[in-house]
C-alpha cells in the first residue's frame, strides 16, 4: 500500500493506492478538528512512508543558465540564485535541464520554489509529531514532465492544461520535453458560466506570455493537451477548432485513466487521480523536502535494512545450523554403519580367538625362535671337518710332508692366533701389533687353522725342504680357497733378520736330521 | 543535523540483536551438535580400527602360527627350544661312543652363557643360550673325529657347534699308524644352543 497526500495548498487529501487502484481519499480541512484527524490518522499507519504531491499556486519557476560546474562551486551558484529569486523560501529545488556550449559551457536549470512555505508549516508540525516517514515532497508540474513524453506530441513546445480543484487551472509548459513553467490560475466558471471560453483565454494568454519571453516563436504552433472532464469535454472540442496557433488534443479524465488501467471507485471531474498515481509510481522522489523532515524516511529506510539484516542473519544463522545439522545426521549415519562393521569384525575375532590354540608363547615369538633356529642352523653351525679336507688336499700334493698337528677354530677376528685369543661377546683389548707382510685384520666370521708338521725322511736337503714349503704356500695362495695363508715356520730360518746356527761337523750326519714346517690358514664364512 | 530517534529505531534493533542470539545459539547448537557427532565418529572410527587391527593381527596370528607351530613344537619336544637338557646331551655323547668305541672320550660341561657370533642379530623376544662343552678325545685315526661329530647330530635334534678342535698326532711321523693303539689325540669345544623365549 502505498500512500500520498496530496495538497492544493488549502485541504489535505490522504490517498492510499494499491497499485493501479485507488483504495481509499481521505480529506482534511485546515482547522483544528481537521488537524485533529489528520494526526490520528497518521498515527493510524505509523512507520508506514508517505510521499506529499503539492499544487500550489505559490510555486514559482524560474529558468537560469550558470557556467557548468560542479561540486561545491555549482551549490554556491544554485545558492546564490535561490537566494535571488526564492529569498523567503526553504523549499526550494533545482533541476538541471541542458549543457549547452557557446562561448563557455553552460548549464541550463529550472529553479523552482514555494514562495509562502506557511502553507506547508501545520502539516509537516504534524507528520513530523506523528514520526511518519516522509519519503518526499513532490512538485506536481515537475513530475508531470514525465507524463508529457508519453502524450507523444510533434510539436516542440507543449501546454499541459488540467484541473485538480474546481477553482485553479493548471498550465504546465514544456519546450523539448522539459518543463520550462507552470502556471495555476483562478478559475470561477468550472460549475457554472463558459468554462471553455475561459480556458482558451488563459491559453492564449500563456501563449502570448511565452512568445514574450522568446519560449516560442510567434507563428510556432504550439500543442495543448487538456485533460478535463466529460461535462466540458465537448464545448472545449468545439471551441478548440477556431484556434490557428494551437493543435489541440482534449482527453476526457476518466477515459484517460481507463486508458492508464488505472482504477478509481467514482467518476472523476478532475485530474488529482491521474498526478496521485504518478507520484505512486516513483520509488523515492523529492523536490523540497528537508533532510530534517525526512528523517523518520531515513529512520524508516535504516529499519528496513536493519530488518533485512536481521533475516540475512537468521537465514546464515540457520543455514550453518542446518548444515551442521545435516553434517551431523551423516556421521551418526556413519556411526550407525561404522559400529554394525565394528560389532562384525568384534564377532569374528572373538570366535577366531575362542578356536586359537592357548599359548604360553606369542605367535610372534614362535616366528622369531623358527627364524632364528633357521638362521643359526645355515650360518652359524660350524666343524673341522671342511676345512681340514680342504688343507689335507692341499698337502697331499707334497708327499714328503706329513702332518703332526691341526689346531682349528672359529674367530671373529682374521688375526686371532688361537682359540683363547677370541672373544665373541665384547671386541679385544688393545690393538695388536700389525704385521705389513700379513693381510690386514678383519672382523668377520673365521675358521683359523695352525697347522704344524714335517718331512717324511729328511736327508739335510734343505734347499729342497725350504723350495717345497714355498711351493704349498703357493698352491694354497693360488687356489683362491682362502683368506690369507700364511708360513709360520720353516726347516730353516735363513731370514737376514734372524739368527742361524747348525752343525756341520763330520759327525753330525750320523744324527737323525728333522725338517720341520707350520703354517696357518684363514677362511672366511659368510653370514649372510 | 539530523538526530538519530533511537525509539524509532527500537523495534528493528530489537529484532536485530534477537535475530542476532538467535542466529547464534541456533549456529551454535548446530555446529556444537555436529562436534559432538564428530567426536562420536571419530571414537567409532577409532574402535573400528582398533577392532580391525585385532581381527588383522589375529589372522596374520592365525597364518603365521600355522606356519610355525609345528617347528617351534618339534624344537620345543627336542629340547633346542626351552631348558637345556645336559643329561640327554651326555647321553648322545655315550649312545654315540657306543658304536665309534673311541679309546678315551671325556667331556667337560662349562656353564651356559650368551652365544654370540658375528652378524646374529636376534629379536628382543629371544634369548640365544650356549654351553661349551670341551672334549678330550683319543683317537685311531682322524675320521674318528668326525664320525663322533656326526653321529651326535644325529643322535640328537639339540644344535651345537664346534668352536675349536685341535689334533695331535702321538707317534713320530715316519712310523705308520697302529690299528690298536691311540695315534691322535683330540682336544675340542664344542657348544650346545639352546633357544628360548623371553
Amino acid at each position: 500500500m502505498k500512500r500520498v497526500l496530496y495538497f492544493t495548498g488549502y485541504r489535505m487529501v490522504a490517498q492510499e493506492w494499491s497499485g493501479h487502484r485507488l483504495v481509499s481519499s481521505v480529506y482534511f480541512e485546515p482547522d483544528d478538528q481537521g488537524l485533529d484527524l489528520f494526526s490520528s490518522y497518521l498515527r493510524s499507519f505509523r512507520n508506514e512512508p508517505v510521499r506529499m504531491l503539492v499544487d500550489l499556486i505559490e510555486e514559482e519557476f524560474r529558468q537560469v543558465r550558470v557556467p557548468l560546474l560542479r561540486g561545491s562551486d555549482r551549490q554556491a551558484i544554485l545558492n546564490r540564485n535561490f537566494v535571488k529569486y526564492f529569498r523567503t523560501s526553504e523549499y526550494r529545488f533545482a533541476i538541471s535541464q541542458s549543457v549547452e556550449k557557446k562561448n563557455r559551457k553552460e548549464e541550463k536549470l529550472l529553479l523552482i520554489g514555494l514562495t509562502n512555505q506557511y502553507l506547508l508549516e501545520p502539516w509537516l508540525k504534524l507528520i513530523e509529531e506523528t514520526r511518519t516517514p516522509l519519503s518526499g515532497i513532490i512538485s506536481l508540474p515537475l513530475l508531470s514532465e514525465d507524463y508529457v513524453k508519453e502524450l507523444r506530441s510533434e510539436h516542440r513546445a507543449i501546454i499541459l492544461v488540467s484541473q485538480q480543484v474546481p477553482s485553479n487551472l493548471r498550465q504546465s509548459v514544456f519546450v523539448d520535453g522539459k518543463l520550462v513553467l507552470s502556471r495555476l490560475v483562478p478559475i470561477a466558471s468550472f460549475y457554472q458560466g463558459d468554462y471553455a471560453s475561459d480556458v482558451l483565454r488563459d491559453i492564449e494568454s500563456t501563449q502570448r506570455y511565452l512568445i514574450s519571453q522568446r519560449f516560442v516563436e510567434r507563428s510556432e504552433t504550439v500543442g495543448v493537451h487538456i485533460l478535463t472532464d466529460k461535462r466540458h469535454f465537448e464545448k472545449l472540442e468545439r471551441h478548440s477548432d477556431q484556434g490557428t496557433y494551437f493543435d489541440f488534443k482534449i482527453y476526457e479524465i476518466n477515459e484517460l485513466l481507463e486508458r492508464e488501467k488505472i482504477g478509481v471507485p467514482d467518476e472523476q471531474d478532475f485530474s488529482s487521480g491521474l498526478y496521485c498515481y504518478l507520484a505512486t509510481k516513483k520509488l523515492t522522489l523529492n523536490h523540497y523536502a528537508k533532510p530534517a523532515e525526512r528523517r523518520y524516511f531515513t529512520h524508516y529506510r535504516t529499519g528496513l535494512a536493519l530488518r533485512a539484516f536481521s533475516i540475512a542473519l537468521l537465514a546464515v544463522g540457520f543455514g550453518m545450523a542446518v548444515t551442521s545439522g545435516v553434517k551431523g545426521w551423516l556421521y551418526q549415519d556413519t556411526i550407525v554403519e561404522t559400529t554394525l562393521v565394528e560389532q562384525k569384525y568384534k564377532a569374528k575375532y572373538n570366535q577366531l580367538s575362542e578356536n586359537r590354540i592357548d599359548s604360553t608363547t606369542s605367535t610372534t615369538s614362535m616366528q622369531h625362535i623358527v627364524q632364528t633356529v633357521d638362521t643359526i642352523k645355515k650360518r652359524y653351525l660350524r666343524d673341522p671337518e671342511e676345512m681340514m679336507v680342504l688343507i689335507s688336499n692341499d698337502v697331499s700334493i707334497f708327499r714328503d710332508i706329513r702332518v703332526k698337528k691341526v689346531e682349528w677354530f672359529v674367530s671373529n677376528q682374521s688375526d686371532s692366533e688361537n682359540a683363547r685369543d677370541v672373544s665373541w661377546g665384547k671386541p679385544r683389548k688393545g690393538r695388536r701389533k700389525v704385521d705389513k707382510n700379513k693381510p690386514k685384520p678383519k672382523k668377520g666370521y673365521f675358521e683359523i687353522a695352525n697347522v704344524e708338521g714335517e718331512f717324511l725322511n729328511f736327508d739335510g736337503n734343505y734347499r729342497y725342504a725350504l723350495s717345497a714349503v714355498d711351493d704349498l704356500e703357493n698352491t694354497m695362495v693360488e687356489s683362491g680357497k682362502y683368506y690369507s695363508v700364511e708360513i709360520t715356520k720353516r726347516p730353516l730360518d735363513i731370514e737376514s733378520d734372524n739368527q742361524l746356527s747348525g752343525n756341520v761337523g763330520a759327525g753330525a750326519s750320523s744324527r737323525q736330521l728333522i725338517a720341520e714346517l707350520g703354517f696357518r690358514v684363514v677362511r672366511e664364512v659368510p653370514t649372510k | 543535523m539530523n538526530r538519530v530517534d533511537w525509539f524509532y529505531l527500537r523495534r528493528p534493533l530489537i529484532i536485530l540483536a534477537v535475530a542476532a542470539i538467535v542466529s547464534s545459539a541456533v549456529a551454535v547448537l548446530g555446529y556444537e551438535y555436529e562436534k559432538v557427532q564428530r567426536e562420536d565418529y571419530q571414537v567409532a572410527m577409532s574402535t573400528l580400527r582398533t577392532t580391525h587391527q585385532l581381527y588383522s593381527n589375529i589372522i596374520n596370528d592365525i597364518d603365521l602360527l600355522d606356519q610355525y607351530r609345528n617347528l617351534y613344537s618339534e624344537y620345543k619336544s627336542s629340547g633346542l627350544v626351552g631348558e637345556e637338557r645336559r643329561l640327554s646331551w651326555i647321553e648322545s655323547l655315550g649312545s654315540t661312543n657306543e658304536v665309534l668305541r673311541l679309546p678315551t672320550l671325556t667331556y667337560n660341561l662349562n656353564p651356559q652363557e650368551e652365544f654370540a657370533r658375528p652378524g646374529l642379530k636376534v629379536q628382543r623376544d629371544v634369548l640365544v643360550k650356549s654351553s661349551p662343552m670341551d672334549l678330550s678325545i683319543g683317537m685311531l685315526h682322524e675320521e674318528d673325529l668326525f664320525a663322533l661329530l656326526e653321529g651326535l647330530r644325529l643322535s640328537i635334534q639339540n644344535l651345537f657347534t664346534v668352536d675349536q678342535c685341535s689334533i695331535v698326532r702321538q707317534s713320530p711321523v715316519n712310523r705308520s699308524l697302529e690299528t690298536k693303539k691311540l695315534n691322535l689325540r683330540s682336544q675340542c669345544t664344542i657348544r650346545w644352543v639352546t633357544i628360548d623365549a623371553m
